[in-house]
């Protein structure tokens, strides 16, 4: 993670701005295939769940609205017709027994699998780029203390206490205790990288520089250090939102994610398992979304590594 | 009581199944020539068992398997249907011999009934076992010894007081003498409950005996691995000829526990090697009721039974505003039973219940108090009870539901019936295994839950009086879930109790059960019916309406 440092010796008195230039980072995206269809995907899969309600209004249902006549209870409540109930008023067929319409709450659960992992990512870099770079720039006892918390943390059976926790806090709202409890898992991992890159940033000329010229303590922070910090910190964030997105999924598949009927694709996961023999749609639907989701986002978090920084493409 | 339990898994049944032919007479397939003695049978458990020790024996699925182990003075018949609710002697000669007025009751026990030791059974060991019930270690059996045996209440069981109870009476080895506090007219259907199975008090291991119950069935404990498998050995000094019930075909049965339902479920339908000699002890999931249906060979082998269970919704009294009756009935109304039912696998499931009694229970009348089309729910309804009660603007309640697949999809399914009337429902997801532990503390009980009882035997004296009377209402291991009390329905459960004639108590519990319905404080959902799938070399299965509608071990057999 080397590679953001500044490369020519900064000719003109404006700040060195060695982070992402963002008409010509977008450029080096789409220059690459991969990450354009990756970039389309998400795109889409963003639009998919801003519009969410638009959708379930134009498929006529809603994710929560039970359809018995789309079922039938002599046999269990398997969808009637074929592929799992797919039909003119249910695009992508109906739950089993409920006859809830899956394309309703597979977009719905776009949202919330979108919604908690882009706010976990959020509360993670936060945390993460303040934490990193205060142990980065300042040294000592700040590092010793923010270094110790990091290992700590990243020791830990995470999985394991987040299922705990959760399951410990039965009146809290789950879906903004999976974004704390996310976020405050995955901040070291935003942290180590910032604080590396704070460290050896702290020690370049033109922080000396503007040492020198008599900029404070917290004008060198923010001016000089924080911004060369985003090329790596977009990289991280991206990288780790297909990570939340897949334990997200887990954690409701686990029955500790978000509650019913809010729907969630893990919980729609789990809920098939039962009926992969008798209804193999209920299960590739949601898992394919999961799936699609997390793919584009890896794609893109290494396309826009590769974009930032050259000596890390792996052709 | 026991069927409480039920509520968790996922039943299913009769039904269609029914009008295809199964369910009805002896043993529906293949019972009789071709039964043999020998082999091993398999029983493929989703449940653990709660209990073996028969003082603390008191789920259907746990007395279903402790029948195998352990004989009572009385017992049910071995037999499909209604007639399997007949009540017939066992380890007695006799179903009881009542005097002073059904308050003295007098049992003589068979000659040549001996335990797995060769030991013969003497009526000391049922006395003994029934005080073990008593003993606050032991704590999870049925109330009757306590209730009603004269002297009990300060009774403490036989590691406390050495003395013993003196109400129960043993003038010799094979005579027993209860004396009850008053008048029990079923206390001969009483006795078939495990807590009257005979005990040896010096293999009596406190705590421990749960893993290790003494046999005087025609098995004994082989080996026993708490929540993984129980195998069950002949047991050589059982005799035929002293039991009329249990047929004791198989050499060994192995019950394997905790299972995964769709994995008992599909090595049922292909039923490969083993699994050929081996039975579902649950019925069979939803999921698995259209493979099953769209494969004839499959389906043939698909076992109805049918059950005194019925399943509800408890309403919370006592949580404001449930305590108006107004919103109780909107409840009531919009709740949609058929989409509950459809949960639970459809109309194999079950029949939809219309009131408290199901229509095997002598006395029930089977009308329809809060009626909607198809008992699909009525939300126009529900929302003017509603308005009338002041919540126009809608409520927010509670669902306590157990935390596993059909318990999330029966909560579901509440939840969107009592929303379109205006209802938001939250759902609790509590842990299977502390389920009725945490609904049964008044204190942790939400607004709603999904419940349900099965009487302790055909009748409504073990329902009704132990679901509704208020003054039974404990802070903990409670079972009165919508913590129900009125002085009227208090006053007609003494009276009804003091009845002689059991036809006049039976019509006289159908009426209070519609006086209780009024007072709409659960809403009864479904009358179970149970479909179990069976490996095609097993002979003598049906469903037996005690256990909820699940096989009656005892009459399995294997074909050669």
């Amino acid at each position: 993670m080397t590679a953001t440092l500044p490369a020519p010796v900064p000719s003109s008195d404006t700040p060195p701005r060695i982070g992402p230039d963002e008409t010509s980072l977008l450029r080096r995206l789409l220059a690459q295939r991969s990450a354009t269809v990756a970039l389309a995907v998400v795109v889409l899969l963003v639009l998919i769940a801003l519009a969410a309600p638009l959708i379930a209004w134009a498929a006529g249902s809603s994710p929560t609205e039970f359809h018995s006549d789309a079922v039938d209870p002599a046999l269990g409540g398997l969808p009637r017709g074929t592929g799992g109930g797919i039909s003119t008023q249910h695009w992508l067929g109906v739950e089993p027994g409920s006859g809830r319409d899956i394309l309703a709450r597979v977009v719905y659960g776009a949202r919330v699998s979108l919604l908690i992992a882009l706010l976990a990512t959020a509360v993670s870099v936060a945390l993460g780029t303040a934490l990193g770079l205060a142990a980065g720039f300042f040294g000592g006892w700040t590092d010793t203390v923010v270094g110790r918390l990091m290992d700590l943390l990243m020791s830990f059976p995470a999985l394991i206490f987040m299922i705990a926790l959760i399951s410990a806090a039965p009146g809290v709202n789950r879906q903004l205790l999976l974004v704390v409890v996310l976020g405050f898992f995955g901040w070291p991992y935003v942290g180590r990288i910032v604080r590396g890159q704070a460290m050896v940033l702290a020690r370049g000329e033109f922080v000396a520089a503007a040492r020198v010229l008599g900029a404070s303590r917290r004008a060198l922070l923010v001016r000089e250090v924080l911004p060369n910090l985003s090329g790596p910190v977009l990289v991280v964030a991206t990288m780790s939102i297909p990570s939340y997105v897949a334990t997200e999924a887990g954690l409701s598949f686990l029955g500790v994610g978000v509650r019913p009927p809010t729907p969630s694709w893990g919980q729609m996961i789990a809920a098939a398992v039962p009926w992969y023999a008798a209804d193999p749609v209920y299960f590739l639907i949601p898992g394919g979304f999961l799936f699609a989701t997390v793919l584009a986002f890896n794609v893109l978090g290494d396309a826009v590594r590769d974009a930032l920084d050259p000596r890390s493409r792996r052709r | 009581m026991r069927a409480r339990r039920s509520g968790m898994v996922m039943a299913a049944a009769l039904g269609l199944v029914t009008v295809a032919g199964c369910g009805g007479a002896d043993g529906g397939d293949g019972q009789g020539a071709s039964a043999s003695k020998g082999g091993t049978l398999h029983v493929l458990s989703s449940l653990d068992l709660e209990h073996l020790d028969p003082a603390r024996n008191y789920v259907t699925s746990s007395e279903d398997v402790g029948r195998l182990i352990y004989r009572t003075l009385t017992t049910y018949a071995a037999a499909p249907g209604p007639s399997g609710g007949k009540i017939v002697p066992d380890l007695a000669t006799d179903t009881g011999r009542p005097s002073d007025g059904a308050r003295t009751w007098t049992f003589t026990l068979k000659a040549g009934v001996k335990f797995e030791d060769g030991r013969p059974i003497a009526s000391r060991d049922i006395k003994y076992g029934v005080e073990r019930s008593f003993a606050a270690e032991l704590p999870e059996g049925p109330p009757y010894a306590r209730m009603w045996l004269a002297g009990a209440r300060s009774y403490k069981g036989p590691y406390k007081n050495k003395h013993g109870l003196a109400s129960i009476e043993t003038p010799d080895d094979r005579t027993i003498v209860f004396k009850l506090n008053r008048p029990v007219a079923d206390f001969g259907s009483a006795v078939s409950l495990p807590i009257f199975a005979p005990v040896p008090q010096d293999k009596d291991t406190g705590v421990r005996y749960d893993s290790r119950p003494f046999s005087s069935g025609p098995y004994k404990i082989g080996d026993f691995e708490p929540k993984k498998q129980l195998t069950l050995v002949r047991n050589t000094h059982w005799s035929p000829a002293t039991d009329t019930v249990r047929k004791g075909l198989p050499d060994k049965v192995v019950i394997d526990l905790n299972l995964d339902p769709a994995v008992v479920d599909q090595r049922l339908i292909a039923a490969q090697g083993q699994d050929a000699d081996a039975v579902a002890f649950e019925p069979v999931g939803p999921a698995s009721v259209g493979p099953v249906m769209a494969n004839p060979a499959v389906r043939k082998r698909l076992v109805t039974g049918e059950s005194i269970n019925t399943r509800y919704l408890s309403i919370n009294t006592r949580h404001k505003p449930l305590d108006d009756v107004r919103v109780r009935r909107a409840i009531a109304y919009a709740l949609d039973k058929d989409a509950l039912r459809t949960a639970r696998g459809g109309p194999i499931a079950g029949q939809l219940a219309t009131t408290l009694l199901p229509p095997s229970l002598p006395g029930a009348v089977t009308d329809d108090p809060f009626p909607s089309p198809g008992g699909k729910g009525d939300p126009a309804k529900a929302k003017a009870l509603l308005a009338q009660a002041g919540h126009a603007s809608g409520l927010s309640l509670t669902l306590d539901a157990p935390a596993t697949a059909g318990g999330q999809a029966q909560g579901e399914a509440v939840q969107a019936s009592l929303d379109k009337a205006g209802i938001k429902v939250k759902i609790n997801a509590i842990s299977s295994s502390a389920f009725y532990s945490t609904v049964g503390n008044t204190a942790q009980e939400h607004d709603l839950v999904i419940d349900g009882w099965t009487p302790d035997w055909p009748g409504a004296s073990t329902y009704l009086p132990l679901v509704f009377d208020g003054r039974l209402i404990t802070p903990e291991g409670n079972n009165n879930h919508a913590q129900y009390g009125s002085a009227n329905v208090n006053a007609r459960i003494d009276a009804i109790a003091r009845m002689k004639d059991p036809a006049a108590a039976a019509t006289a519990y159908g009426s209070l059960a519609q006086q209780i319905m009024r007072d709409a404080p659960v809403v009864p959902f479904l009358w179970d019916k149970a479909a179990v799938l069976v490996g095609p070399h097993v002979t003598g299965a049906y469903g037996h309406i005690a256990y909820v509608g699940r096989l009656d071990l005892v009459s399995l057999g294997l074909r050669k």
